[in-house]
């Protein structure tokens, strides 16, 4: 194939930027995962694995002069003693501790039994318990299923709030002119775009005086300040873009105001009400200031994920608590994403 | 509209409103009229200027200050150029653009925490970026560089580095929204009356393109104000100090120290300062467009 040496050159360019927006997203996240699978030992590992493994390729080695075993796993082309004991229940511990991988205290006497036997060391194979880093931090650990339903709770009531007082405020002003529609748009921008930390501080004393400081229902209320403006604004845009026509051509027909909005506005408005609870969503779910300032016993699961990296010299435990956490937020924010595409486009907002 | 009318005044629809005008008044504007009324009085409720003379007489934080303009500045301008470049880009439309915009787009939807962790397990001695860089050969396995050694502006570098890695997507999403929208005939029209590329770009697209990347950016700058949780996560408190990271700090760490409550308050009103010039500038240059104004 013969090509001329300008478009050689743009096809050369072209594919080295293709492969740099690759790696700088892709290599990040795959060595971020699998941190998030590794095992204590692994974690300490250098250099660090890309992909996660299954198993580890290991020897069992009886000294005989000391009544002892040796443990050896697989490190490039040669074998490494990690752990020498007499005793099962020690080795059984060590390798659920260290190693991800669960044996009973039956297993572990077989495989002791079976290495006594034979003169040479025994190749074995452990396998991984692949998701023990993320059972670990979500059922062993006290409290990280409690941060989770807080984050649960309070992105619950974030759009429940928004969406009433916001979805309504998008209907009046889509609908209707008055004297301050303006500066009421205006200041839900204002509001919008003002710094949650400058709200929480004060808001923390009247919160305990209402006897609500450490629950999610309060870091609702905080959470929902902004996010009603962005649900009014949403909302109206596209309350705007449905033709009053077809509410009155529903109330000709006999329909009361109330059953030409459900049956009619709100299932067009769909699209909008869900991108707004969305956005209500991360914005609770990924918060971790308010949080750190209004909660005391009762993290959102952010904010712990936050506390245990500050307390771990190992990351793994708090990466499988971080994939937990972007799970819901990478998908919710594709969701959104066509919205975005959607409002900016069409809809200029 | 005429029936509204006769029923009067106490039927209009903006008693709809109500709700959230009281919903704003007692979450938004009292607490804000707090918070400013406590930074500018001493214990005793005296009006005084004590609690910014105190704070500006620390140095950790004219650092915090010095820090938090240099990382919304560099981060701005760097985000600026390089999601442009890919909003140019990806805006041509090649075979598995949508793809490569989907794998683009994936560091928006990192929540602040689980970024942290990410490039946490990265900057440790033995954690993944030194690991790749050995395997590429870049770097001696035995003397490893301990990123997390970085310090002053060092670590603000790096800091923005890991910032724009989150956030240029979704800067990049919204000035590809405006090409998207943005006449291709303008630009042809430049090509027809020998503009070169760099002109085009220059004298066409950006100026069409202005009000788009000035809501692109002050958005930007807004979210970069606040930035304290990767710099906490990666390096500590009392490393990397920005203005945000300070509030943390009193509320978190001194918490019953003498002024913690007051110098948090005060910083509180300083950043929601910087962040409402920023949406007053914002306002003015989407007014000058006629339009209500893009918000993400």
């Amino acid at each position: 194939m013969s090509m001329r040496p300008g478009k050689l050159w743009s096809r050369t360019v072209f594919l080295l930027i293709l492969a740099t927006i690759a790696s700088t997203v892709i290599l990040p996240i795959l060595y971020f995962l699998t941190i998030s699978f590794a095992s204590n030992y692994e974690a300490y590992q250098f250099p660090a694995k890309i992909f996660p493994t299954f198993s580890y390729s290991a020897q069992l080695r009886y000294n005989a002069e000391k009544d002892s075993y040796t443990l050896l796993l697989k490190k490039g082309s040669t074998y490494e003693a990690v752990k020498t004991t007499q005793d099962v229940s020690d080795f059984s511990l060590y390798c659920k501790s260290q190693l991800n991988v669960l044996l009973s205290s039956a297993a572990v006497q077989e495989l002791f039994n079976k290495a006594k036997n034979t003169d040479h060391a025994l190749p074995i194979k452990l396998k991984k318990d692949f998701f023990r880093n993320y059972i670990v931090f979500f059922i062993l650990a006290e409290g990280s299923m409690c941060a989770l339903f807080n984050s649960l709770k309070a992105a619950g009531w974030t759009i429940l709030i928004s969406l009433i007082l916001g979805g309504v405020s998008g209907y009046i002003m889509a609908r209707y002119k008055f004297k301050f529609s303006n500066t009421f748009s205006t200041s839900l921008l204002v509001v919008r775009m003002f710094p949650a930390v400058a709200l929480s501080l004060p808001l923390v004393v009247y919160i305990m005086k209402m006897n609500l400081y450490d629950t999610s229902f309060a870091l609702a209320i905080v959470y929902a300040v902004p996010n009603i403006a962005l649900t009014a604004w949403i909302t109206s845009s596209i309350f705007k873009g449905i033709s009053v026509e077809l509410e009155e051509a529903a109330m000709v027909f006999g329909a009361t105001r109330l059953k030409t909005l459900m049956t009619i506005t709100f299932p067009l408005a769909f699209p909008a009400i869900i991108a707004s609870s969305l956005y209500a969503f991360l914005a609770a779910w990924n918060d971790s200031i308010t949080a750190l300032i209004m909660t005391n016993n009762n993290p959102t699961l952010a904010l712990l994920v936050y506390r245990t990296v500050g307390s771990s010299t190992i990351p793994n435990l708090p990466a499988a608590g971080a994939v937990v956490l972007l799970v819901p937020s990478l998908i919710f924010t594709f969701i959104i994403k066509n919205y975005i595409n959607q409002l900016w486009g069409k809809v200029a907002l | 509209m005429n029936r509204m009318r006769r029923a009067g005044f106490f039927k209009s629809p903006i008693w709809f409103l109500v709700p959230v005008i009281i919903y704003y008044a007692a979450f938004w504007i009292r607490p804000t009229i707090s918070v400013i009324i406590e930074s500018f009085t001493d214990k005793s409720g005296v009006f005084s200027f004590a609690n910014y003379v105190r704070l500006f007489s620390q140095k950790s934080m004219r650092t915090a200050f010095l820090n938090t303009i240099l990382f919304t500045l560099g981060s701005a301008i760097l985000q600026f150029i390089l999601a442009f470049a890919l909003a140019l880009w990806l805006n041509k439309k090649f075979r598995f653009s949508n793809l490569v915009l989907f794998i683009t787009l994936i560091p928006m939807a990192f929540p602040p925490a689980a970024v942290g962790i990410l490039w946490k397990t990265g900057l440790y001695r033995f954690g993944w970026i030194n690991s790749f860089l050995c395997s590429l050969g870049l770097m001696n396995p035995a003397n490893p560089v301990d990123w997390m050694s970085f310090r002053n502006l060092y670590a603000v570098i790096l800091l923005i580095i890991i910032d724009t890695w989150t956030v240029l997507p979704s800067v990049m999403i919204i000035l590809l929204a405006g090409l998207q929208n943005f006449n291709k005939e303008f630009e042809e029209a430049g090509w027809v009356f020998g503009a070169n590329k760099f002109q085009t770009l220059k004298d066409i697209v950006f100026p069409i393109m202005k009000p788009t990347i000035i809501t692109a950016m002050i958005l930007r700058m807004i979210a970069a104000v606040q930035v304290w949780l990767i710099a906490v996560m990666i390096f500590g408190y009392n490393v990397v100090p920005f203005l945000v990271e300070r509030i943390a700090y009193n509320v978190d760490v001194i918490t019953f120290a003498k002024y913690a409550r007051k110098d948090a308050y005060t910083i509180s009103v300083i950043v929601a300062a910087i962040v409402l010039i920023s949406v007053s500038i914002y306002l003015r240059v989407s007014g000058e467009k006629q339009k209500g104004g893009e918000i993400a």
